[in-house]
């Protein structure tokens, strides 16, 4: 992991290795290939490096790689709204607004506001679950009715009554 | 901060055990009653046959905001630790109920 260091050309200092970039070629592939042939940055090994120093290149290796899982946590994110249910019977009093988090392997479609998610493989089939969710919740709240509802499904219910057109 | 890891088998069985009962409409709805009353659902996708595969990051993470835990939280309510009793304690704590 650890893959670039950068060694001084004086004697006294020639077993002071410093490590200049770590896994550079494993975050930002376009920087490494920018650096070129003509870089002073030299791929070595270490063999003189002293237990402290293999210590710290393991500590640090230990850091990118959790970096990168961070990384791959986070998605890109933007806003989008839905102006309709997908369903016929429904209709939106006013556009939604939903959060669309692109992931390497999935898309997520989220209503922050009523705690609901959809998956899908692209933007479109998450959107669209998302709506087939808020739809299923809808129904299932009005079903069980305002007494058996806790003080959250409760406001859920209230705010989707005003933005969700039921058509008979 | 660790990565969260869970499969869909033990994110099912954790979810039916302190959640509640499982009804399948696209994906597995687990409603969690308090007190009589409708609280919140769990969404978790089928398994389709992925049972001891990990959930992708992002549907493990909007699993975790719907059960209103924590991370640290979250890998103790997947196993043991947190039992239903538990779990309960820390949803009344979170809604104030």
């Amino acid at each position: 992991m650890v893959s670039g260091f950068r060694t001084l050309d004086s004697e006294s200092k020639r077993k002071q290795t410093y490590i200049e970039y770590v896994s550079l070629s494993s975050i930002f592939p376009a920087a490494q290939q920018n650096l070129g042939e003509t870089s002073p940055w030299t791929v070595l090994s270490v063999p003189w490096a002293d237990q402290k120093t293999q210590q710290r290149l393991a500590d640090l290796e230990r850091m990118v790689s959790a970096l990168c899982e961070q990384l791959e946590e986070r998605p890109t994110t933007y806003n989008a709204q839905l102006f309709d249910l997908g369903d016929s019977k429904y209709s939106l009093a006013y556009p939604l607004l939903v959060v669309v988090e692109n992931y390497p392997e999935e898309v997520i479609a989220r209503v922050s506001e009523f705690n609901l998610y959809a998956t899908g493989l692209s933007d479109a089939i998450a959107l669209a679950n998302l709506k087939a969710e808020i739809v299923s919740t809808y129904d299932r709240l009005q079903e069980l009715g305002a007494d058996n509802l806790g003080a959250m499904a409760f406001q859920w219910l209230a705010t989707m009554k005003r933005i969700i057109v039921h058509h008979d | 901060m660790t990565r969260l890891n869970c499969t869909y088998k033990q994110a099912h069985s954790a979810a039916s055990k302190k959640v509640g009962t499982g009804t399948r409409t696209k994906e597995w709805q687990y409603e969690f009653w308090l007190d009589g009353k409708f609280q919140f659902k769990v969404s978790i996708p089928d398994c389709h046959g992925k049972d001891n595969e990990p959930l992708p990051p992002g549907t493990l993470g909007s699993i975790r905001k719907q059960l209103h835990l924590s991370r640290e939280e979250f890998a103790r309510w997947r196993d043991c630790p947190i039992d239903r009793k538990a779990y309960e304690r820390i949803v009344r704590e979170r809604l104030g109920l």
